[in-house]
């Protein structure tokens, strides 16, 4: 910057008193925040810098110090015209920066600089026009307005979450009072009823239970018609058909070595065991504690001891009777036992194809084995 | 103040200089006696000192009879020289032309009187009005260096920086990437950091000015236009 000495090259020329020296900076960071450095013993220099800190504003302050502003107004000034906004401009009275010119272009070349000032009026009752004033004023309206609508937003979503939590409460209880709802009635048991209870399920006929199922099973008191399912599981249990019921053999007469069938068409276990419709009996072994009819007769295990004159007979068979013994024997087992002699029967075909069994006692040796009968 | 030669400064020492000067619209050049009026007008701020201002200087120019329609944001310059007699010469002594500002019209008016004559009035502003834009655009590492970011700001407004831009931002600032911010805006909040404005010089350039880089009052004895009188060198103080 330079100073451009005018002297007298004017028409007019005004100055106002310096301002007195700055003493404090404000610094409008925003609408809400700003920052203050110094005092207010002097004139109030503020800005708006949103990037503004605290630092900036006390480094102004310092380099601030002792500035004064002189403000002035001149008219009509043969001005340099290498004279420059911000050059220093001094006459007889005045000295002060070049802020403000209107420059017409001329022989003479004039122009009306200034310093300006404010009226002292408007300095402490600062003019905003309608339209800053206004706009001023919806700007607050807009601000107080979505701060309303904030605090009622934050009010109305405590609110929803009161309630929230109130709803899940209840809907807590209610849900044990739907459970306990549960347990109702229904029909007529004399006839058709049912009754649901919070631990079980029944079903009612002429005043009977006929089926209940709870937490352990179904039991089921009545007629029960199945024509196909299973009794445990598919792959171990029973099969059910609408004519047997198996476990391994799936027909009579099969050739799985284990399992049981119970049919319309007999009985069998394995391959030790049946018995066909006609009542004919395959077995591997057998054991009788009771009484054998054979062909109407019934034969107890007693009676093997009797034999009469005959020995023994079994079946249909015929007694040929080449000895006779006077005593009874009687078997039971395989055991046969006169009195207290022990013998031991043998069981053989003779050679006529008749059956036949001989005694021997155990205490005589090389007695000569007969046969006492056939059977 | 702008440079000016020393020829320049005798002849605006003569008290019987005057000055000449032309506007350039658009490449056609009109000399003052093509011109009705030329007029320009800048104002940093109105009242109370006020700093992170950018104003943008303003011209009005009516041209007599123009031979041509101008377009869009002409660009319009005005120079200025001094011309006088110097002592011991018989011709006029001219200076050279001394740049008055660089303004893009705004608004053009052309009317004709009963004569015939056509006057165009022509409204323009400088090159501070192209930063009304925003900062939409960067090839900086943000946070930038205030130095940079007037520089790209410049480019952006297709003008140089004055060189005594540089001398004023000495503080480096830095600022975070000014997403909603103009240039302009921009450009006045570095302008607040440094306790000054900025304003386009009459050569079309962008300046940093601060309100405290004023030249301290001094009481020396100068001539008409300046040059200090000194005696055995030595400057005189009254």
């Amino acid at each position: 910057m330079a100073t451009i000495k005018l002297s007298d090259k004017l028409q007019s020329q005004k100055a106002s008193p310096q301002f007195e020296p700055f003493s404090k900076i404000v610094i409008h960071v925003n609408n809400d925040t700003k920052i203050e450095v110094g005092d207010d013993t002097g004139r109030t220099l503020e800005y708006t810098d949103p990037f503004g800190t605290q630092a900036q504003a006390e480094a102004q302050l310092a380099k601030l110090s002792g500035f004064q502003y002189s403000p002035f107004e001149i008219a009509g000034a043969l001005l340099d015209p290498s004279a420059e906004i911000g050059d220093a401009v001094s006459t007889k009275e005045i000295y002060g920066g070049i802020y403000k010119r209107s420059r017409s272009f001329g022989q003479l070349m004039k122009a009306n600089i200034s310093a300006p000032y404010d009226e002292e009026v408007n300095h402490e009752y600062s003019y905003k026009s309608y339209s800053e004033r206004r706009y001023s004023r919806e700007i607050n309206d807009v601000k107080a307005s979505i701060l309303i609508q904030s605090d009622r937003i934050a009010a109305e979503v405590e609110a929803r979450e009161a309630q929230g939590a109130s709803m899940l409460a209840q809907l807590s209880l209610q849900s044990t009072e739907v459970s306990a709802k549960v347990s109702q009635t229904g029909g007529d048991n004399s006839s058709f009823g049912w009754s649901l209870l919070s631990d079980k399920f029944s079903l009612y006929a002429n005043n009977r239970e006929v089926l209940k199922a709870t937490s352990e099973g179904l039991e089921i008191n009545g007629t029960i018609k199945a024509s196909s399912g299973y009794i445990g599981s598919e792959s171990s249990g029973f099969t059910i058909t609408a004519s047997a019921l198996y476990n391994g053999l799936s027909q009579f007469n099969g050739s799985q070595a284990r399992g049981i069938y119970i049919g319309t068409n007999g009985i069998q276990l394995g391959q030790n065991f049946k018995v066909d419709t006609s009542g004919n009996v395959s077995a591997a072994n057998i054991t009788l504690s009771g009484i054998l009819n054979v062909g109407g007769q019934n034969i107890a295990a007693e009676t093997l001891r009797s034999g009469a004159s005959y020995g023994y007979s079994f079946g249909n068979a015929t007694t040929e009777n080449t000895e006779k013994y006077p005593e009874f024997f009687y078997c039971r087992d395989i055991i046969c036992k006169r009195n207290l002699e022990i013998f031991q029967p043998y069981f053989f075909i003779h050679s006529a194809g008749k059956r036949a069994v001989s005694l021997r006692t155990k205490t005589i040796a090389g007695q000569t084995i007969t046969y006492l009968g056939t059977f | 103040m702008q440079q000016t030669s020393a020829l320049y400064k005798q002849i605006l020492s003569q008290l019987n200089h005057s000055f000449e000067f032309k506007v350039v619209v658009d490449g056609t050049t009109y000399l003052s006696d093509q011109l009705f009026s030329l007029s320009t007008d800048v104002s940093v701020f109105n009242r109370t000192p006020e700093v992170g201002k950018t104003p943008s200087q303003k011209i009005s120019v009516a041209i007599r009879n123009p031979d041509r329609d101008f377009p869009r944001m002409a660009e319009i310059s005005i120079y200025v020289r001094v011309a006088a007699t110097l002592p011991g010469d018989t011709q006029l002594s001219l200076s050279e032309w001394i740049p008055q500002g660089v303004f893009y019209s705004d608004t053009k008016t052309t009317t004709k009187n009963n004569a015939g004559i056509t006057r165009c009035y022509i409204i323009g502003f400088d090159a501070m009005l192209k930063a009304e834009h925003d900062y939409d655009s960067t090839s900086l590492d943000w946070p930038a260096v205030d130095t940079d970011i007037v520089a790209e700001i410049a480019s952006k407004m297709g003008v140089l920086v004055d060189s005594r831009t540089y001398d004023v931002m000495t503080d480096q600032y830095k600022l975070p990437l000014p997403v909603g911010y103009s240039l302009r805006e921009i450009l006045g909040i570095l302008a607040s950091k440094y306790l000054g404005f900025f304003v386009i010089t009459d050569e079309g350039k962008l300046l940093l000015q601060s309100i405290l880089s004023l030249p301290k009052e001094t009481r020396y004895l100068v001539t008409e236009v300046g040059n200090a009188i000194t005696f055995g060198g030595i400057r005189i103080e009254v």
